[in-house]
């Protein structure tokens, strides 16, 4: 029996490990729409969400426990509706994926609508469905790797802002960055070893601007990406150790993110799957 | 390389792919509005100079102010951001709907309808849900509450220079 789709499964599989750590994270930290309890929204500037937010939708969750737990169910069950239909009812794949887009853009409109988080960080959660919409495996390599170019533009835009919008020409950026993140950290905990730090970092634009000018040279690091894909592992690498320090340094969690990390671990896969024309890929 | 092999493998795929590409770099170029899935990846870009006045929120819980340091970032945010949003929402919102929105839905036929854009809620009627809200964060009962929205001085150190209750903000 020919094995077929082994690339486009392991990354099923993988996204659907990382979609399921990070929503085991989220509960501990009580981010799950229920726990939230929204009471009212904060509308942004963003066209494509006033559209949204014509339909009302948005209105139905608030002070409704039912209606949130109704949003979670669908949104953490989708993944893995999509991983058990992919391998056992494979012609319905294509339709679930698309549900499952359909079901990710209300659940992320509306919470990020809340007081919870950006919509930026939950991009990874807009964009992967579409990639898995295409059952042939040519075309989602091709999509998967559009995947990978719009994750290097994600990275490779913030430095390239730093410098558009002249961040990366001050030197007490950073200073002011910290400042300004954690205001409520350095006047409510002071002696606290973070505040300390924070502090420290603060009266010292040497050292927190070589933190800010770093960071900016990982993100300018992620351009190398889009010529070669030599340096992947590499910029695996500078990606865990931008989302560490995210959280050390700015109290920012990010992680919502990391499923794209596949789009550059799976490079040499992509590779392989192409040198045997798509048959079976071993060890993924 | 990459777009000439997508077009002659899926033309449809390659015009939506394409499509996403351009509106994304053109968004970010003209700085515009945000236009989902399309956004701007800034990452603190902009020059934020070191201010030596700073405006916080400050919760008090049965007479003890509580402290960052004993939450999680998440649930600091939890804590926080129903505070920054409230106030925002009583400062921005309108200006936004009557400004932009409106304007810009009009454009395309769409007639906005306000309550799915500003939600108008008393001060009264957030502190009614805030308190259990946040008690089921800090997992205590609440038998007082004090928010405020404090400004402090910063030199070296911290000096509070003045404080108000929170919900005077911008109303």
């Amino acid at each position: 029996m020919p094995v077929k789709n082994t690339y486009r499964s392991a990354i099923i599989k993988w996204y659907c490990i990382i979609f399921y750590i990070l929503m085991f994270y989220k509960w501990m930290n009580g981010m799950f729409l229920y726990q939230l309890q929204p009471f009212f929204f904060y509308t942004r500037p963003d066209f494509i969400t006033w559209l949204f937010m014509q339909t009302g939708v948005h209105n139905w969750p608030l002070n409704n426990s039912a209606g949130c737990m109704l949003f979670d169910v669908l949104f953490y069950s989708a993944p893995l509706l999509f991983f058990i239909l992919d391998k056992k009812l494979n012609r319905f794949a294509s339709v679930v994926a698309i549900i499952m887009l359909i079901i990710n853009w209300i659940y992320v409109q509306c919470y990020t609508l809340y007081p919870s988080n950006s919509i930026e960080g939950h991009i990874a959660w807009l964009l992967f469905p579409i990639v898995f919409i295409p059952k042939k495996e040519k075309t989602f390599q091709l999509l998967f790797e559009g995947l990978r170019y719009f994750f290097l533009f994600f990275f490779a835009s913030a430095g390239i802002w730093k410098i558009a919008q002249g961040g990366l020409f001050h030197t007490d950026e950073m200073s002011g960055v910290l400042l300004y993140q954690h205001k409520e950290l350095l006047t409510n905990s002071p002696g606290y070893w973070q505040s300390n730090f924070i502090l420290y970092l603060i009266q010292h634009t040497f050292f927190s601007y070589f933190l800010y000018l770093s960071s900016a040279l990982l993100e300018l690091g992620f351009i190398a990406g889009f010529f070669t894909k030599k340096f992947d592992r590499y910029l695996i690498a500078a990606f865990i150790i931008f989302l560490l320090l995210d959280q050390l340094i700015m109290r920012i969690t990010y992680y919502e993110v990391i499923p794209f990390i596949l789009t550059l671990w799976f490079t040499q896969a992509a590779k392989a799957a192409k040198k045997f024309s798509f048959t079976p890929v071993e060890n993924l | 390389m990459y777009f000439k092999q997508l077009y002659h493998h899926h033309k449809g795929w390659f015009t939506i792919i394409i499509l996403f590409a351009i509106l994304q770099i053109v968004n970010n170029i003209r700085q515009d509005i945000a236009f989902s899935p399309i956004y701007q990846y800034g990452m603190y870009s902009a020059y934020i100079s070191p201010k030596d006045t700073l405006d916080v929120f400050e919760v008090a819980v049965n007479g003890k102010p509580l402290q960052a340091n004993g939450f999680s970032p998440q649930q600091w945010d939890k804590i926080t951001l129903p505070l920054r949003y409230y106030a925002n929402s009583a400062c921005n919102n309108n200006g936004l709907y009557t400004n932009d929105i409106q304007r810009l839905l009009q454009r395309i036929s769409v007639t906005a309808n306000t309550s799915d854009f500003i939600f108008s809620f008393d001060k009264n009627a957030f502190i009614k849900w805030y308190r259990p809200y946040l008690s089921s964060i800090i997992k205590e009962k609440i038998d007082s509450l004090q928010i405020n929205y404090s400004l402090y001085k910063f030199d070296s150190s911290f000096h509070k220079i003045q404080s108000s209750p929170f919900t005077q903000i911008c109303r």
